[in-house]
């Protein structure tokens, strides 16, 4: 069981267990995250990967304590830094943001407001978490664009969001995360809508924050091969719940559920036959409402019985890793 | 037989307001471009945003022309062609849009959008309906999906439609203009394979932008790599991806995520 001291030494920075989160549907209540367990240590990145609908990033607002009406945290606990985040006042969540955690959306020109200088937008941030002064939060924002390679900084804090590319415009919202220390970062998607060598570099940065202020990281991404990069361990979601999880380099060398293996192969890779087509998932995601049962991803799977359709595989050990599934991939097959 | 050649295409677009003593400020987006392409080939085209893919893909289509140069369609400059003299052209050379949200109005249905473009082609307003549902299905779509709206589709449905629309008027040649950098690589997988398809059925010339060398360089027979307005690499797979690549190629290359324990075949 947790203490009730402030920092346990061993437990992890994030802990979300049993995590249900539902909505409101033609259905009736629907459960778009179904108990979700998993953990994010001190200094540690994980990534988090499923297609679109699979309730990754719902699973990170809960994180953030964003999940807007008319969703509804239905279940489970999420210990941030010791302390369950569900049910906080909303001034307590607002506190807890940008101090503990603090996340970096998808589309860096939409999460800018185009009518504030960059500079303002950052000390606002600052002076919204941090007891300093005006001029100090300014110094700490001149040190965060410094931080995420910002060349001349102070004369940027006047600058507009449109007087940015796409990848400094990226910087500048993981500067505006960092700027209070927080001791958890959720990047979601954060280089999908970037060019593949800006997101090499934001890749490198995320990794140097990482490294140099022993940051925690929660990647979110439908691309394997790119957390599998830059994570340490990843658990691969689908249809809300996890399918599997292990270290990185275990799940990409030896997926163990047919779905983790689909999705890596699906890359596109120039270690593939040259004219060839992509390996597809057949059909699409489930809606939640659609979810029976049973394992969500068995409509899709080739490896399907009747059982996979009528009972859900407990999340369970196999070898290094976790997985949920009948008919688990053998350990022998490798990529 | 080249399908679509372009000689030294030269594009510059103006950019607003006037430079110092009134100078007009322009940008040149494309710089001396030639580019072959053959009959019946997937032609890669790669590079970043700012490159000038999307100019070259609007001036290879005609919706843009270029400042000098010319582009031949089989052998006939399009550039010096009226609009009726276009009008072939025009429904041989289709074009299938990143964004399949804002390329499909919204307030028509599919069988309208279809219909227009079915129009466009000389189907007669009978035939529209059922002509419309077998492109539906040449996609990989079902009948059912005629009287929706695109709202009431997914992004991988909505660029299906996108790709029907294009094929409505059966066209020879594809511009296919980053069409999968918006979706998951589940679906992204889902919709290459079906032009790939698509290619093989209906004997289809194709040009593929995107700024994944990935996935260029598994589903391309040629590649052609755009940096700042100039063509810096264009050749077969393994003639690009050669042991010493050009230095472009070679950043893009090590710009492809990939875990440094996958084992690696790659060049670069």
């Amino acid at each position: 069981m947790m203490h009730m001291t402030a920092k346990p030494e061993r437990a992890p920075l994030l802990s979300i267990r049993g995590l249900g989160i539902s909505f409101p549907s033609i259905y009736g209540r629907v459960e778009a995250v179904r108990g979700l367990d998993l953990d994010v240590g001190e200094g540690e990145i994980v990534g988090l990967v499923g297609e679109s609908g699979s309730g990754k990033s719902l699973t990170s607002l809960a994180v953030m304590g964003l999940v807007a009406q008319p969703g509804r945290v239905e279940a489970g606990e999420i210990r941030l830094a010791g302390r369950d985040i569900v049910g906080l006042s909303p001034k307590e969540l607002r506190e807890m943001r940008g101090r503990d955690v603090s996340m970096v959306f998808q589309e860096p020109l939409t999460a800018l407001n185009p009518a504030f200088p960059i500079g303002r937008q950052l000390t606002d941030v600052i002076l919204t978490h941090r007891p300093v002064s005006r001029a100090e939060a300014r110094e700490i924002a001149v040190q965060a664009l410094t931080d995420v390679g910002i060349r001349e900084p102070r004369e940027r804090l006047g600058a507009y969001p449109h007087e940015f590319s796409g990848g400094m415009r990226q910087r500048v919202l993981i500067a505006t995360a960092i700027a209070c220390e927080p001791k958890l970062l959720i990047a979601d998607e954060p280089t999908t809508a970037l060019d593949v060598t800006v997101q090499a570099q934001i890749i490198d940065l995320l990794r140097r924050l990482q490294a140099e202020r022993g940051l925690s990281i929660l990647l979110i991404s439908h691309n394997l091969h790119l957390v599998s990069e830059l994570c340490e361990r990843v658990v691969v979601m689908y249809g809300g719940q996890v399918m599997e999880s292990g270290s990185a380099e275990e799940l990409f060398l030896r997926p163990r559920h047919p779905y983790s293996r689909l999705l890596q192969d699906c890359v596109p890779s120039l270690d593939n036959p040259r004219n060839s087509r992509l390996a597809a998932i057949p059909g699409a995601a489930p809606s939640p409402g659609e979810i029976s049962a049973g394992c969500p991803f068995a409509p899709r799977c080739a490896r399907a019985t009747d059982r996979c359709t009528q009972e859900m595989p407990p999340l369970a050990q196999a070898g290094a890793h976790k997985v949920a599934c009948w008919h688990p991939l053998s350990e022998a097959v490798a990529c | 037989m080249l399908m679509l050649e372009l000689r030294n295409v030269t594009k510059s677009f103006r950019l607003p307001g006037e430079g110092l003593l009134g100078k007009r400020r322009t940008a040149t987006v494309l710089r001396g471009v030639s580019l072959e392409i053959r009959r019946g080939e997937i032609l890669g085209l790669v590079g970043e945003s700012g490159s000038g893919k999307s100019t070259l893909s609007t001036i290879a289509i005609r919706l843009a022309d270029p400042d000098s140069g010319e582009v031949l369609y089989k052998g006939e400059d399009i550039t010096r062609k009226g609009p009726r003299q276009l009008a072939d052209f025009r429904a041989q050379a289709q074009m299938v849009f990143q964004d399949s949200t804002s390329s499909l109005n919204p307030r028509k249905t599919i069988v309208r959008t279809l219909g227009e473009a079915l129009a466009v082609r000389g189907v007669p307003r009978a035939k529209r309906r059922h002509r419309a549902a077998e492109l539906l299905e040449l996609v990989g779509l079902g009948a059912h999906m005629l009287d929706r709206h695109p709202h009431q589709l997914s992004g991988g449905q909505r660029q299906r439609v996108s790709i029907a629309r294009a094929l409505a008027t059966e066209p020879e040649f594809l511009i296919a203009d980053e069409p999968v950098a918006s979706l998951d690589v589940s679906l992204q997988a889902q919709i290459v394979n079906l032009l790939i398809d698509l290619r093989e059925k209906l004997d289809l010339t194709m040009l593929f932008i995107s700024h994944d060398l990935a996935l260029v360089g598994q589903i391309s027979d040629r590649i052609a790599i755009l940096q700042r307005g100039e063509l810096v690499d264009v050749g077969r797979p393994d003639e690009v991806f050669r042991a010493n690549p050009h230095p472009y190629t070679a950043q893009l290359l090590a710009s492809i995520p990939k875990p440094s324990f996958a084992t690696s075949t790659q060049p670069g």
